[in-house]
């Protein structure tokens, strides 16, 4: 055992303000993360088991491997399941971890109860991030609460699956606020941002745009204000000099519409066809080549099992980083220029001549080989992507999702998704063009909500209703006119309260979301992202960071964005951090209260790259697609 | 001897974490002054504890770890004397003058508390400082001289903290805690005793509070507070009054599946729709299939008897119908593919039970197995169509689906031709030409089927393009006629036909024959 653990954890936490020089990235809040975790470790005296939350395994690759927890006297894992009992292993302690959520707490007290009388060892329960109220009220109306040592927390929040993306993993978070209108995902927001300012230092300003965003940012300074007076103004972390200025806070339900059209980019395609998980994607691997397969030490490639290759997409890999963004046209032209380039390097060795020289070459063969294998990999990868996007139903799908855009047909059901509904294409993909368009049409009409409704039951199966009540709930169907659906109250108010002025063609006028001469190969607007469509949230980014939100040049647009906007100025000593002249960029934290698409993502990189004073981090509670939307609606 | 600290609090992690070497009680001589000085004021604390306890009761726990119990000091009920004079060592003064007598009594006050609460919520340190309790428990077992100085700055801090603790505890002993300040510690997971609220007006403060601050965990906590110590129609009108915590409580109900409660509450809310919702749902988690149709029976004639909810109603009516038409024709099905009596079960096996299965489905699976039997049927596809309301474009795509798969054409040709009223058939599918195409294809309809079908586009350029797809040359040839395209029809016969083949000569016939009339 090493004594570094600091006194406490808010030191533990401190930021690294020295290193105010380069990029700010992510990698601070891992480095915390890592920090909190192996200080939590070290408190437990002795060997450890750990029985795991199966997600949370996951998760926590993010932030350690197995070998580090083993260096912190971790001698055995385990999973948690429902209904074992304790598993035996000769250590000192047993820590049962898990995701803060009820029904994780039955598993835990079916392991305790399982405690053998004669066990000698200490169990204890651990909530990542929090304890919440009702778990401990769970544990001990088990019964369990006199057989476990304690109850703790581990408040890891933020996970950084990139060098500018951190986000929750907290996917529950968007169902949870709408279908529920349980608006405690907002003090888990609070307290995340929170922890965040503790390693960056405290933001200059925060901005916010919505109603949740707005309670957010209430939450934010209350907790800090409470903070201090706990502190007793002893050490502030005002008097650090942030690295991050500013911080805007964006509600997804400002902009429902983005998610449900079908992303363009090459990440937004492979986290669409393939889905991206904890920045690792899983495909078909009788594709790649089997050379690619051996050379695990590749950090790219890992195999999962027999039938699945996993890959991991992170700005690790160079190749990666410079394709994620582009749009799926741009990406063989890109990718055939980089193996030409590789291959050139490649025949260099013929023009050495001298020893030296030869040296030289051999010096930069390993990385050669990485190159090689990346571009192998990413080629194999976009042959998959272009499987399917050459395919009819796709191409048809892409169609539909244009036309609805251009609000081609807004009194009648799209012949398209009717079609599809009878030939029983997989439910989510209908009802997310359903939804597109009840969004765009500003409403459906009685009869055409009726007639989806029908055709959807028919099709699918009655058991559906509850899930379209649930995205009736959520506002993403509604009928025209009326502020909720025939007796189904609207959680998220905005979309209600906007009426006419939020409908979609009065936005897409107002900030040009739908962009028609859009290059996709060198784009000139983040509308690339989308072939040709601006995601609202991105324009409101672009507007941020050029003339700004208040300036009047924009006064127009911004009063039909839906929802509360606003600004809290910190009171800060030491006045503006960082400053440009140092020829750093200023960083600006974007975080999406309800998910972000890999698409803005990249929109919000686009705008990064070309803006000389800015640069945008992101942060969301998670990262989302139409699909995976939907179905967390669906799933309760 | 392995000895054990054990706080009330099972949350107060620097006193339940405890070493099995006793590392704790060792002799702190070799260390340095300042780590014999902390080690020093926590053998004083153990001391006084262990003192107290011989004139308490056993502690709880019968292990054979012995336990020694803090909550024994309230059953005891006083203090005793010698204790006030164990003062802490100068050096730690600095950081407050604690004593252990204070944090005695900051103990036997919790288990006061506790008695108060009767054991509803657990009393819990500050969530705030937990992480560093977390902390400094390591350097408690921790022996080396290396740590010393830590192990002297982090029980000052403990200290520190245990002293802020005690005052607040002092000061709330008989008193509430302000409202707010109640609610900011239930955020937070601290302890906090609701019952101290005793009044209707209090409680409803209370629940505001939670309210305004919007964490679900808080207001839930505040809730089944006030659940359980208000009356049943007072707490009726106070969630009708504040629509979102009965939103909260009903969210609370459901994913504890407590549908009993969670109905009534919803009635007597008037909030019918989402009782329906519920009779809905609960009916669709039934295991049998008979149970599921007496419930939803039941929710057609209770929840959604409300007339707002017609059609909401008319739905669960038309689930109904459709499971009282699967089970009996699922059954019977079942009993002649046993017996074998019927030879389509062992061409197309039934390997599922129909009951269940959407609308589409089940007319499907009729067309496959019953498409013979007369409309007045249970199992006729005709039947299904007119119950539930199937559009001819349903009712065709389907069943020409399940005809193509046992090729009876003529059947298909059947259903997609309509009559003119001067009775003259015509092929008139309302499919449309590329999905009816494909079924066909796919089943392998003979060249002559796709021949037929093709020619019925009314369409050449569609009927062209179609062709082209499904390799149909004497119908291709036919549309480069009818487009008079003389250029196209010649490439296509070079490149595509081989001559001498029936295909060639009848392209070369075409080419031949004078009538036609080219544009180029």
């Amino acid at each position: 055992m090493t004594p570094s653990a600091g006194p406490t954890s808010a030191d533990s936490l401190s930021a690294p303000s020295a290193q105010s020089s380069g990029r700010v990235t992510m990698s601070h809040m891992r480095d915390a993360n890592r920090r909190m975790l192996f200080d939590f470790l070290r408190t437990f005296d002795g060997s450890k088991a750990i029985v795991w939350d199966g997600d949370l395994t996951k998760q926590f690759t993010l932030i350690a491997g197995f070998s580090e927890l083993k260096e912190h006297g971790v001698a055995r894992m385990f999973p948690l399941k429902a209904g074992q009992a304790a598993p035996q292993c000769d250590v000192e302690h047993v820590l049962y971890m898990t995701r803060t959520s009820t029904d994780r707490v039955r598993a835990i007290i079916d392991n305790v109860r399982g405690v053998r009388q004669d066990d000698r060892r200490r169990h204890h329960a651990v909530f990542v991030p929090d304890s919440s109220t009702l778990c401990r009220h769970k544990l001990k109306e088990a019964g369990v609460h006199e057989r476990l040592e304690s109850v703790k927390e581990l408040a890891i929040r933020f996970y950084s699956t990139d060098a500018d993306v951190a986000t929750l993993l907290a996917p529950r978070s968007l169902p949870t606020l709408l279908t529920r209108a349980d608006w405690s995902p907002l003090h888990e927001v609070a307290l995340a941002l929170d922890q965040l300012e503790t390693v960056f230092g405290q933001a200059t300003r925060v901005h916010y745009m919505g109603d949740w965003a707005k309670k957010t940012v209430e939450l934010l300074g209350k907790k800090r204000e409470q903070d201090a007076i706990a502190r007793g103004h002893e050490q502030t972390t005002a008097n650090q000099i942030p690295l991050i200025d500013d911080i805007i806070v964006i509600d997804r339900w400002i902009d429902p519409l983005t998610p449900l059209i079908t992303q363009l980019t090459y990440e937004g395609l492979i986290d669409e066809l393939f889905g991206i998980r904890y920045g690792t994607a899983l495909f078909p691997k009788d594709r790649f080549f089997q050379k690619n397969q051996e050379k695990t030490s590749s950090s790219a490639a890992a195999a999962a099992d027999n039938k699945t290759k996993k890959v991991a997409l992170t700005s690790s890999d160079d190749l990666f980083t410079e394709l994620r963004n582009l749009n799926f046209n741009a990406v063989g032209l890109t990718l055939s220029k980089h193996i030409k380039y590789l291959s050139e390097q490649t025949e260099e060795r013929h023009k050495a001549i001298t020893v030296r020289e030869c040296k030289e070459f051999v010096k930069r063969l390993p990385e050669l080989e990485v190159a090689r294998d990346a571009a192998g990999l990413h080629t194999t990868i976009a042959e998959l992507i272009k499987e399917s996007t050459t395919s009819k139903s796709f191409l048809d799908t892409i169609q539909c999702e244009q036309e609805i855009l251009n609000c081609l047909e807004t009194e009648r059901p799209m012949p398209y998704i009717e079609e599809a509904i009878a030939k029983g294409e997989p439910f989510i993909k209908v009802l997310r063009l359903i939804c597109m368009h009840s969004l765009v049409s500003d409403g459906l009409k009685a009869k055409v909500l009726d007639q989806y409704r029908r055709e959807l039951l028919q099709s699918y199966g009655h058991e559906y209703a509850d899930t379209l009540v649930q995205v009736q709930r959520a506002g993403l169907i509604r009928e025209r006119g009326e502020a909720g659906s025939r007796g189904i109250p609207l959680t998220y108010l905005s979309i209600s309260r906007a009426g006419q002025t939020a409908a979609f063609p009065a936005l897409n006028k107002a900030f040009r979301l739908l962009v028609s001469d859009v290059n996709e190969k060198s784009p000139n607007d983040a509308s690339y992202v989308y072939s040709g469509y601006a995601p609202l949230t991105v324009r409101l980014c672009q507007y941020w960071l050029n003339p700004g939100w208040r300036s009047p040049a924009v006064a127009d647009p911004m009063k039909r964005v839906p929802g509360a906007t606003g600004v809290v100025q910190r009171a800060t000593d030491i006045g503006p951090g960082r400053s440009v002249a140092d020829g750093i960029k200023r960083s600006v934290l974007v975080f999406f209260i309800g998910g972000v698409t890999y698409a803005e993502i990249s929109a919000l990189r686009f705008l990064s790259s070309k803006d000389e004073n800015y640069e945008f981090l992101i942060a969301s509670t998670h990262i989302l697609n139409g699909d995976s939307m939907l179905t967390s609606l669906n799933d309760e | 001897m392995a000895r054990k600290f054990q706080f009330d609090n099972p949350d107060d992690s620097y006193w339940n974490e405890s070493s099995a070497g006793g590392s704790f009680f060792d002799d702190g001589g070799s260390a340095s002054t300042a780590q014999a000085t902390a080690r020093a004021a926590l053998n004083d604390l153990f001391d006084s504890s262990a003192a107290f306890r011989n004139n308490s009761k056993e502690g709880s726990r019968a292990e054979d770890v012995e336990t020694v119990d803090w909550s024994g000091a309230l059953v005891s009920g006083s203090i005793p004397s010698p204790l006030q004079s164990s003062r802490f060592d100068p050096h730690t003064k600095q950081s407050g003058s604690l004593s252990a007598t204070d944090l005695l009594s900051t103990a036997s006050s919790f288990s006061q508390r506790r008695n108060e609460s009767k054991g509803n919520v657990s009393p819990q340190l500050a969530r705030s400082q937990r992480a560093a309790s977390v902390i400094s428990e390591g350097s408690v077992e921790s022996s080396g001289t290396g740590f010393s100085q830590l192990d002297h700055t982090r029980l000052k801090s403990e200290h520190k903290k245990l002293q802020i603790r005690y005052e607040q505890v002092r000061q709330e002993r008989y008193h509430p805690p302000e409202i707010d300040e109640t609610i900011r510690r239930l955020l937070r997971g601290e302890s906090a005793i609701l019952e101290l609220y005793k009044t209707k007006h209090k409680k409803v403060q209370l629940l505001e509070a939670a309210l305004d601050l919007r964490d679900g965990n808080v207001i839930l906590a505040v809730v089944l507070f006030l659940k359980q110590t208000l009356a049943d129609s007072l707490f009726r009108d106070l969630l009708l009054r504040m629509p979102r915590a009965a939103n909260h409580y009903v969210a609370y109900l459901r994913d504890h599946f407590k549908f009993d409660d969670l109905s009534n509450i919803l009635f007597s809310l008037g909030r019918n729709d989402d009782a329906a919702a519920v009779e809905f749902l609960v009916a669709c988690r039934k295991q049998t299939s008979h149970a599921k149709v007496q419930s939803l029976k039941r929710a057609v004639q209770s929840g959604f008897s409300d007339p707002t909810l017609n059609q909401e109603a008319a739905i669960v009516a038309d689930y109904v119908a459709l499971l009282e038409r699967q089970i009996p024709v699922d059954s019977s099905d079942d009993t002649a593919s046993k017996q074998g009596r019927e030879q389509k079960f062992k061409v197309y096996p039934k390997t599922a039970t129909l009951v269940d299965q959407p609308t589409l489905t089940t007319l499907y699976y009729c067309a496959l197995y019953h498409f013979d039997l007369p409309q007045n049927s249970f199992a006729s596809p005709l039947a299904v169509k007119e119950q539930h309301k199937l559009t001819e474009k349903q009712y065709s795509w389907l069943v020409v689906k399940a005809l193509a798969r046992q090729k009876r054409w003529a059947d298909i040709e059947r259903v997609l031709t309509t009559k003119s009223l001067l009775g003259s058939a015509k092929i008139n599918p309302v499919i449309p030409w590329t999905h009816l195409l494909t079924i066909l294809a796919r089943h392998d309809a003979s060249h002559d089927t796709m021949a037929k079908y093709l020619r019925a586009i009314p369409s050449w350029e569609e009927r062209l393009v179609f062709a082209l797809d499904y390799k149909c040359s004497d119908v291709i040839v036919d549309c480069y006629v009818a487009l008079k395209d003389r250029q196209k029809l010649i490439e296509y016969m070079s490149t595509k036909l081989t001559a001498h083949t029936k295909e060639h000569y009848y392209a070369e016939g075409v080419l031949r024959n004078s009538m036609n009339k080219w544009k180029n």
